[in-house]
């Protein structure tokens, strides 16, 4: 959609980032295990994963919902990971998120001007008297008619709750906004609709967004740059034009062949097809050395025992691969 | 040609509910050869569970009245059969995966158990020969390709992954030989790795044992992948149905051409704007063509007469005004 649009300064900067979740004594849940990345601004980059991977977890502890465990994170220049008490409230305010179940983040004991009126108040976004108009003025950002106001949650469709959860993060005028597996419960064609307004919202809002999904047909058409996560780590980033033409990381071929297309024009496309073996080991007891040699059909010697490390191979394209970088 | 093993005709399917009948199937013919691979695909809320689950006559007559339409397996009448005759039909005519693996198995048995309990009222095998069950539930979960079989036979479902949960299920449906498998989205709830692995262990247990299959789903990318003819649904009605190559190199109904559009592609260009509108209400549905309402061809005969199937080119019918009587296709940008 938007190849070239990568000329911002970085918003958000995330070094090092771990977040462990500890289950008994000296044992823990590596979610997170040393992540790093840079979203410019205007930029969407997409996070893709199977589940347990870890994309989540990294928007939860951007979010600030986690303590992380290790590492920084820099939010439109300062480091908002040294403020003990939490995020500060500019950054709540600057950054939103967008659930993935709009059934169960949205109140259903509200009704959808409550929900929208909090933040408005919270944020001293316009005078308590102007709240109604903002809220009829953000409900048609959104393409939903104003008397949508006094409805609740339960009352309306799966699509239009996804709409709502959309206004909430859109009412304290955000940069940044994390969209957390935003259409995975919807039908196809609803989806469509809710893609579209929010790639036009992004246009508009000049926003810059983080969007988290398994499905690569759609980050395929909204995202300007993939990072692809196995395990806590990530494999591979790519602007999305090479992503899909010239996949290096083994990881990456293996989930690319593996979805089920419908054109012979996007069968082309897929990289030659790598059967799939085995499933995600436990983030618990880690593989030893590069965390995808279980499954990895070019394993060597080396990738058992050494851990590879992110190397760029050409610009603005970092794979971490034993098998990528000798070249 | 080849036989039918099911033959739904004329098949209606109204749920009771306290607002009044929720016609959620409407006047539905599908049927599937031996052998054959058939994908029922429409978006959730169309229907495509409720005919399923019919067929295996699992919903009671209480939650269900089915005022016109017959279903038959083998050639016999589903809907009029015995209790005794339904769970023969269970028993040894059609199985089915259920869409969430997790909710699918005991919690409180070993799968060894569980799987042994559908051998010993198969009535294949004498229920007393611990070893013979034994032996043939450790066969069926190696052929779903999972290793180390005994561990799972001794391990409750939440000690697996989503993964193997599914394949346990797939294993339990095909231990016992049956005719016909439905495959309710089996992986909806996985990720796209294994989701491939179960298609290709799906494929091909049902090619070698010569089953027939029913694949309900919501994608087409999947129908594509595994099936040899294509019924798409649409709020309770069947809108086209045709063999898989066809559906995608000339989609006719506007429903479909308009679900295909929705598809993001993996080789870019953009997305579409979706179909506008939502799926119509079950309890009062638009009189004629249910599609009607979002349609972008309507005309006034749609509102009034439901279209009937049109047969278009061998093999592939459509539910649609614009192919029945006489042709005038306003010509649109597909």
């Amino acid at each position: 959609m938007s190849e070239q649009k990568t000329q911002g300064k970085e918003l958000l900067i995330a070094k090092g980032l771990k977040q462990y979740f500890p289950i008994g004594k000296d044992r823990f849940v590596r979610a997170v295990d040393g992540v790093d990345f840079s979203i410019r601004e205007g930029e969407v980059m997409g996070l893709v994963g199977e589940s347990g991977s870890g994309k989540s977890t990294i928007a939860y502890t951007v979010m600030g919902m986690y303590r992380q465990t290790d590492g920084e994170i820099i939010f439109n220049g300062t480091s908002i990971t040294k403020n003990t008490k939490g995020r500060s409230k500019e950054f709540r305010r600057d950054a939103q998120i967008v659930f993935q179940d709009p059934g169960s983040s949205l109140n259903p004991y509200q009704d959808v001007r409550q929900i929208l009126s909090l933040p408005l108040k919270v944020h001293n976004v316009v005078p308590k008297s102007d709240i109604d108009d903002k809220i009829r003025e953000i409900l048609q950002m959104v393409e939903l008619p104003p008397d949508f106001m006094y409805k609740s949650p339960n009352s309306i469709g799966g699509g239009e709750r996804q709409l709502v959860s959309i206004a909430r993060a859109l009412c304290s005028n955000p940069k940044f906004i994390i969209l957390d597996e935003p259409t995975s419960s919807l039908d196809v064609s609803i989806q469509a609709k809710i893609l579209n307004m929010l790639m036009k919202l992004q246009e508009e809002q000049k926003l810059t967004y983080m969007f988290i999904t398994h499905d690569m047909g759609v980050m395929r058409n909204v995202s300007t740059k993939i990072a692809i996560m196995y395990l806590g780590k990530i494999c591979e980033i790519a602007p999305t034009k090479t992503f899909y033409e010239k996949p290096l990381h083994p990881y990456t071929q293996m989930l690319l062949s593996a979805i089920p297309v419908i054109s012979a024009e996007e069968e082309a496309l897929k990289p030659k097809k790598i059967k799939c073996e085995g499933e995600i080991p436990s983030p618990v007891n880690l593989p030893s050395g590069c965390s995808f040699h279980t499954r990895c059909p070019f394993r060597q010697e080396i990738c058992t025992k050494e851990d590879p490390v992110m190397q760029e191979v050409e610009p603005g394209h970092f794979v971490r691969c034993h098998l990528c970088q000798k070249k | 040609m080849a036989e039918k093993i099911l033959n739904i005709e004329d098949l209606s399917i109204w749920y009771r509910t306290y607002r009044g009948y929720s016609q959620v199937v409407d006047h539905i013919h599908l049927h599937v050869d031996k052998g054959e691979k058939i994908g029922l695909v429409g978006e959730s809320g169309c229907g495509k569970t409720t005919t399923m689950k019919t067929v295996m006559g699992v919903l009671g007559k209480d939650l269900i009245h089915i005022p016109n339409g017959t279903i038959d397996f083998r050639g016999k009448n589903v809907l009029t059969m015995k209790q005794s005759d339904l769970l023969e039909l269970r028993r040894s005519g059609v199985s089915m995966i259920s869409q969430s693996p997790m909710s699918a198995l005991n919690p409180v048995f070993t799968i060894g158990q569980q799987l042994m309990d559908i051998l010993k009222y198969s009535g294949k095998y004498n229920p007393r020969d611990k070893e013979a069950l034994k032996n043939a539930a450790h066969e069926a979960l190696t052929s779903v390709m999972l290793s180390d079989p005994d561990r799972i036979m001794a391990s409750y479902p939440h000690q697996l992954s989503g993964g193997m949960r599914q394949r346990v299920c797939i294993a339990s449906a095909l231990i016992t030989p049956k005719d016909l498998l439905i495959a309710d989205e089996p992986c909806t709830a996985l990720d796209v790795t294994i989701q491939d692995q179960i298609h290709h262990l799906l494929r091909e247990l049902v090619e070698e044992k010569k089953r027939s299959l029913i694949m309900i789903t919501h994608s087409l990318g999947v129908a594509r992948e595994l099936v040899d003819r294509i019924y798409i649904m649409y709020g309770g009605n069947i809108v086209e149905s045709c063999r898989t190559e066809d559906l995608f190199t000339s989609p006719s109904h506007p429903y479909t051409q308009g679900l295909l559009s929705c598809v993001p592609r993996l080789s870019g260009g953009g997305l579409s704007a979706g179909i506008y509108g939502y799926v119509p209400d079950y309890v009062n549905p638009p009189k004629g063509c249910r599609f009607c309402p979002r349609c972008p061809y309507a005309k006034k005969i749609c509102e009034t007469e439901k279209p009937p199937m049109t047969e278009i080119a061998p093999d592939h019918t459509v539910a649609c005004f614009r192919f029945g009587g006489e042709e005038q296709e306003k010509g649109g940008e597909a």
